[in-house]
């Protein structure tokens, strides 16, 4: 694919006559002419939804304060004895720290320090500028939820950049706590349309009638788009986290209750071809807690300003109408008869929301742009799990070359530019620190192992700086790798099905076995990947029809036939997954061992377990990531293969099922024998 | 006539022969002219029953204004007289301009000088492309009869006058929604009624429903035609003869009671008829719907109507004291006339608003009032709709209503404004200066204002202070007294809008109303949540022109009843009927999604029954199930409506 300066076609799959996007880039014109002079144009969104209403900080909290809700809820707290004017102070301190301001001029600053930035690090800014006019007149209609990607700090005020760039109405962001208390950035922050939320607040009924009240006056009466991200945090490794339901729940209930006629949420999807926080990221998912966000630790950061961060991607994709959407999910009727504020929303609507967050999720997956650097890392992993740290150029790119064109096929959105050849240069250059060209001609992967950087924190890692050297790199390399996971994992789990079933050549199997375990692997694999809610069969299928057009597998009548025992491609699935699998075996391994008082310590145990199985070139080591060990609890407690009490000590013990959880030991199991890593368990 | 000097004869000897009436068949139920009176219905009378007991004698057949072969005066495809209907016309070398045929209307015999370009700009409408409907159809064109002789002979030997011609049972076969008007215009029903019965009484009734079940024949009363809900339409699978039961000469007024000021009338009489007759004696029902021109007591009754003047009057349960009624297992009657009851639920209520599906109304006490002595027109114009919506709110919150208060949406108020006659010099300059002080100087917009009409009716000193009362709170948000003119004018579009819906059709366009009650908190999201669901869903199917409007038509203690216009240009779609009715489904849903009800008074027929299970629960509906089952365990009144 050739790629102009400015304008770079993508091809998307061909299958499925898609057009192809056009992707503009942002800073070719701050290259070419002064920041200042455009921060200071003159700026006026074009866009604004038809029905809103401009409301001032203090209107916004006039409003909150004197809902329904909030005026009931204070009434029920003064029942309970509270002082009803104290009260009314609290709201007030709430909305005050909670409170955002839009200010143009705080705005304009950014617009002038933000190119300067980006310039500096970036190479391009890529945006899909159908995407964005698609946006204009959806903004018009009805109010809008953006929802961007989270993998990055840098995403925080991306999109209030681009609306200022597009003369769009600038968003209101819902932004964590954390970042309120950073000095100068955090009221910054807050004048650019961030409004502040606390982490945890589920059990403060006046907080938390005042954070809903605040988030739908915004919704309904300003029309202002609003835009929080659905996975709640940064994800550290890459793959979408399962989405957080409080906001989009809030934001749903303007339909559900009847005060909107309909929500458009558009997916916004980020695709950074180098994530500033990498290594940072890979020692937070091995154990090392994260930073408190700081001014002075983003300061510190200024060394990010030499380097060379690639291109950054984004679509702007298709809204999804919530009504739409959740129309044949839910019956309003039953509710609209009840005050809207005495009607929290029911265990139905709350599902329904749910699935309406994996479904954006899926939809936000759907329009990343893959570098080819996250092809690469898939090969580079899979020989350093052998115990080699460097390979030959030539057979990098005839591998990258042979995936990318399978990738295309099943849905991805690849950016080439130029050659394969080339792009797997350039990607080499930008990720220098992680893997470079010797003059040998090989590719050398770099041990990113920095015991300073490990030592800074002055907790003990429970790790042995031995599995470090293997398991910085290989967590990095993982994190790249898990931007394309969401167009492995079905075909993916349909492998590992396969494999789990013993079934070789000569074997064949019935469609109805590889359905069901299919569909275990899948319920068991639910945190750590995004599938719709009851979508099993479309996912089976999905998973099954890649796999036969790839030539892995045949189907005759409901039979299914493994072609020559697994070829190429399943052998890189199965490698890809590997991780995964050495993760969840050793996690259910470790809880069906004993009675466990709390997740952290059976956390704990279980990398520990982990990490007893890996040796240098016999594994994987970023099945050491906590952030698996974590999903694969969750999913075990869901699948009940433990139970949850609390003892009269008040603490949580977790108590596993063991007929249950040994059934599930004995599947992964086979899968674990069934590679390399078998000598050591 | 021959009939009514019988009838003289027998209540001079019932005089003679009756001793001094008893005091409780004095507040009789109504039943008095059972079987002696009634037109051709003697022969077969049991005789003279001793239970004279009325004050009054029971009167003559009064004249009917609409006649048994409705189609004489009536259009057999669309809507209203036959004289009354608008027009197109082109003069040579002159735009197209429209006007309104008949003097039955004030707008009757003018030409509407600014309606031709409000159609074009807001419907699209190409003057030039106009599809006429079908001509009547040929006596081979109606669907096949199923006859069943011996209900026929049975008929005869009782002297219940009855026809099978087609013309009689076509225009039975329907009421007036979008779909019926279309199908008359452009095809035929696949089932119509086999014959049509014309009972003149109560015991009538009671003999045709008898015999009814003893043929296994299924009933369909009808009224004044006038249903939007589809109720009047035949099952398609009805394989038994289908008999339409016409109420229309049942419709005389049995007695007033001047001191309680109840009368006892039977239930086919129509609306007009009703008023003409008790304003003769100085008294009104004060019940308008805005089709009782055509409809009928009964008809309101079985579909719980509400009446224009619901605030002074009220509904039409407020209005009734007794209903009676037949069904297959017998008579529904409730004989006290008392003003309350405390004797477990209201059985009454069964029938009220039961849609044809237990029974026929036969008879009804109605209250009456005096005729008031004024009634006047009033108007006030708002800012927007949202301050004409707070003004309702607080009208109803200080329950100072007069007999109508109604609001329109900018849209209607345009609509409006284009369906104004041709002024004079004068008034086109007071009409100019009116629009300058709005705009100019009082900052309106045109593109927002709405407008409230206000009728008053009661003694001169009670109008004034209604008025005083209104403008009052009118002006608390923003309103301004817009005048008697434009009050009149908006209280007759009622009655003409109808006459639109036909003009439409010619043109590519249909259109169509709908209706919901809802809690005051949610009227204004519901008006825009619907209107924009309407829109969304016509832009989906690439409708480019439409007209959505609502108005606030009623309010209450607790919320209002909000009507829908809703009309587009099908030119271009193959199935314009089938996209309306996906649209308007998806307006109900969002109806009741914001916390609106199935229907305020048009009722649920066939085109609403999906929804019943949403509004009542399944069980409250399993109760009229049963219900159904003990007072026609055979199906009789196989209408299919409701449940």
């Amino acid at each position: 694919m050739e790629g102009a300066v400015s304008h770079t076609a993508l091809s998307e799959p061909s299958g499925q006559g898609k057009p192809t996007c056009q992707y503009i880039d942002l800073l070719a014109e701050r290259r070419l002419s002064s920041d200042l002079r455009w921060a200071i144009r003159e700026w006026k969104s074009v866009g604004d939804y038809k029905y809103g209403n401009h409301l001032t900080r203090k209107e916004i909290f006039d409003h909150v304060l004197q809902s329904d809700r909030v005026q009931h809820t204070i009434s029920q707290l003064v029942e309970g004895g509270k002082d009803q004017e104290v009260l009314i102070n609290e709201v007030q301190e709430i909305l005050e720290q909670m409170g955002h301001t839009q200010d143009i001029s705080v705005i304009r600053q950014f617009a002038f320090v933000l190119p300067k930035i980006m310039k500096r690090i970036y190479g391009k800014v890529m945006i899909n500028e159908e995407g964005i006019e698609k946006l204009r007149s959806t903004l018009v209609e009805t109010p809008v939820v953006l929802l961007p990607t989270h993998r990055s700090y840098a995403d925080f005020l991306l999109v209030s950049y681009i609306a200022y760039h597009f003369n769009l109405p600038l968003p209101v962001i819902a932004a964590g706590m954390d970042f309120m208390s950073m000095a100068v950035i955090g009221d910054k922050l807050r004048g650019s349309g961030a409004f502040y939320i606390r982490r945890s607040f589920m059990d403060n009924t006046l907080y938390w009638a005042v954070f809903q009240e605040y988030v739908q006056t915004i919704v309904e009466c300003t029309g202002a788009p609003l835009e929080f991200f659905l996975e709640g945090t940064r994800s550290r490794s890459g793959k979408s986290l399962p989405p957080k339901i409080g906001l989009l729940g809030c934001v749903s209930e303007c339909w559900l209750r009847g005060r909107l006629p309909d929500l458009a949420i558009v997916p916004i999807s980020i695709s950074y071809e180098r994530t500033l926080e990498e290594k940072l990221y890979a020692y937070e998912l091995l154990g090392v807690p994260k930073p408190k966000e700081s001014t002075s630790g983003l300061l510190k950061a200024t060394s990010i300003l030499k380097e060379n961060y690639g291109d950054i991607y984004i679509t702007v994709g298709d809204a999804v109408s919530v009504r739409e959407f959740l129309e044949p999910r839910v019956d309003r009727h039953l509710n609209v008869a009840t005050p809207s504020h005495l009607a929290p929303l029911s265990r139905t609507e709350l599902n329904a929301c749910e699935s309406l967050g994996y479904h954006m999720l899926r939809k936000i997956q759907q329009g990343v742009v893959t570098s080819v650097w996250n092809v690469m890392c898939i090969h580079l992993q899979r020989v350093l799990s052998t115990g080699q740290w460097s390979l030959p150029f030539d057979t990098l790119v005839q591998e990258t070359v042979w995936l990318i064109d399978l990738l295309k096929r099943i849905g991805a959105v690849i950016s080439v530019e130029g050659g394969v050849k080339e792009s797997v240069e350039r990607c080499l250059e930008i990720h220098r620190e992680v893997a470079r060209l010797g003059e040998d001609g090989r590719v050398h992967i770099q041990c990113l192992h920095n015991h300073s950087l490990a030592a800074t924190n002055g907790k003990k890692m429970s790790l042995k700086g031995k599995s470090l050297i293997n398991a910085v790199t290989e967590q990095v390399l993982q994190h790249y790798i898990n931007k394309v996971i969401h167009l492995l994992i079905r075909p993916g789990l349909l492998s590992l099905a396969l494999k789990s079933l013993e079934l070789t050549s000569q074997h064949t199997t019935t469609l109805e076995k590889l359905k069901s375990r299919f569909e275990f692997l899948r319920s068991l694999y639910g945190y750590d990947f995004i599938f719709e809610k009851n979508a099993e069969g479309r996912d089976f299928m999905e998973g099954l029809s890649v796999m036969t057009w790839c030539g892995e597998v045949s189907v005759v009548q409901d039979h299914v036939h493994l072609v020559q025992g697994g070829g190429r491609f399943m052998k890189t699935l199965l490698n890809v997954l590997s991780p995964f699998v050495l993760a969840y075996f050793c996690t259910a391994r470790t809880l069906a061992s004993q009675e466990w008082v709390d997740n952290g310590e059976l956390v704990a145990a279980s990398q520990l377990a982990v990490e007893k199985c890996l040796t240098p070139g016999s594994g994987q080591y970023s099945a050491l990531s906590l952030d698996s060990i974590r999903h694969a609890l969750r999913a075990l407690a869901r699948m009940g293969a433990a139970t949850r009490t609390t003892g009269e000590d008040g603490k949580v013990r977790l108590k596993p099922v063991v007929q249950l959880v040994s059934s599930i030991v004995e599947v992964l199991g086979h899968l674990i024998h069934s590679q390399p890593l078998k000598h050591k368990l | 006539m021959a009939a009514s000097s019988a009838r003289d004869r027998l209540t001079v000897i019932r005089r003679h022969l009756t001793p001094h009436p008893r005091d409780s068949d004095l507040q009789g139920h109504g039943g008095q002219a059972e079987g002696a009176a009634g037109g051709g219905g003697g022969v077969q009378n049991k005789g003279i029953q001793w239970q004279t007991a009325s004050v009054t004698t029971p009167p003559p057949h009064p004249h009917t204004t609409i006649p048994r072969k409705r189609q004489d005066l009536l259009k057999w495809n669309g809507w209203g007289y036959q004289d009354s209907k608008f027009l197109v016309h082109k003069e040579k070398d002159k735009d197209y301009y429209v006007s309104f045929t008949g003097s039955r209307y004030k707008i009757g015999n003018l030409v509407l000088p600014h309606f031709a370009s409000w159609v074009k700009e807001t419907l699209g409408v190409k003057f030039d492309d106009c599809t006429p409907p079908k001509p009547p159809p040929q006596p081979q064109d109606y669907p096949a009869t199923i006859i069943n002789q011996e209900f026929l002979d049975e008929m005869k030997s009782l002297g219940i006058e009855m026809s099978i011609e087609g013309e009689d049972r076509l225009f039975r076969a329907h009421g007036h929604t979008l779909a019926e008007v279309f199908v008359l215009r452009e095809g035929m029903f696949p089932r119509i009624p086999d014959v049509v019965v014309w009972p003149g009484n109560h015991s009538e009734v009671v003999k045709v429903v008898a015999v009814a079940g003893k043929h296994n024949v299924a009933l369909i009363p009808f009224g004044g035609g006038t249903s939007v809900s589809g109720a009047l339409l035949c099952p398609e699978e009805e394989s038994r003869p289908i008999v339409s039961l016409d109420t229309s000469q049942m419709c005389r007024i049995l007695w007033v009671d001047e001191k309680n000021l109840t009368a006892r009338i039977e239930a086919g009489i129509i609306g007009q008829d009703l008023e003409k007759q008790l304003q003769a004696r100085g008294y009104t029902a004060g019940h308008e719907p805005d089709s009782y021109e055509f409809s009928s007591l009964g008809g309101w009754v079985a579909t719980r109507a509400s009446g224009m003047k619901k605030n002074v009057y009220g509904n039409i349960e407020d209005l009734v004291v007794q209903v009676r009624a037949v069904t297959p297992r017998g008579t529904i009657d409730r004989y006290t006339a008392g003003p309350r009851l405390s004797a477990g639920p209201d059985t009454q209520n069964f029938i009220m608003g039961s849609e044809g599906t237990m029974g026929v109304v036969t008879e009804v006490t109605l209250k009456v009032r005096p005729v008031p002595s004024v009634r006047r027109y009033g108007s006030v114009v708002f800012p927007d709709f949202s301050s004409g919506l707070a003004c309702m709110r607080q009208v109803a919150f200080h329950r100072c209503q007069p007999a109508s208060i109604r609001l329109m949406d900018n849209q209607q108020f345009k609509f409006g404004h284009a369906l104004k006659p041709p002024t004079g010099l004068m008034g086109l300059l007071s009409d100019g200066i009116k629009k300058i002080y709005l705009t100019r100087i009082r900052g309106f917009d045109l593109n927002t204002m709405c407008v409230a009409t206000l009728l008053f009716e009661g003694s001169e000193q009670d109008v004034a202070q209604q008025e005083r009362r209104i403008n009052t709170l009118a002006l608390e948000v923003g309103g301004i007294p817009a005048g008697e003119a434009n009050g009149e004018r908006g209280y007759m579009l009622t009655f003409v809008i109808a006459y639109i819906r036909d003009l439409g059709f010619d043109y590519g366009i249909v259109a169509e109303s709908f209706e919901t009650s809802v809690p005051w908190d949610r009227v204004a999201t519901l008006c825009h949540n619907v209107k924009h669901r309407v829109h969304s869903q016509c832009q989906e199917r690439g409708i480019k022109h439409r007209f959505v409007t609502c108005r606030v038509t009623q309010t209450y203690d607790a919320g209002a009843c909000v009507y829908f216009y809703f009309a587009f240009n099908y030119r271009g779609l193959s199935d314009p009927v089938h996209v309306y009715e996906e649209i308007e489904s998806n307006a109900r849903n969002e109806i009741l999604g914001c916390g609106g009800s199935i229907s305020h008074h048009h009722g649920v027929g066939k085109v609403r029954r999906q929804w019943m299970s949403q509004t009542i629960s399944e069980t409250s509906l399993g109760a009229l199930r049963a219900v159904k089952q003990y007072f026609d365990p055979d199906n009789i009144f196989a209408c299919g409506n409701l449940i």
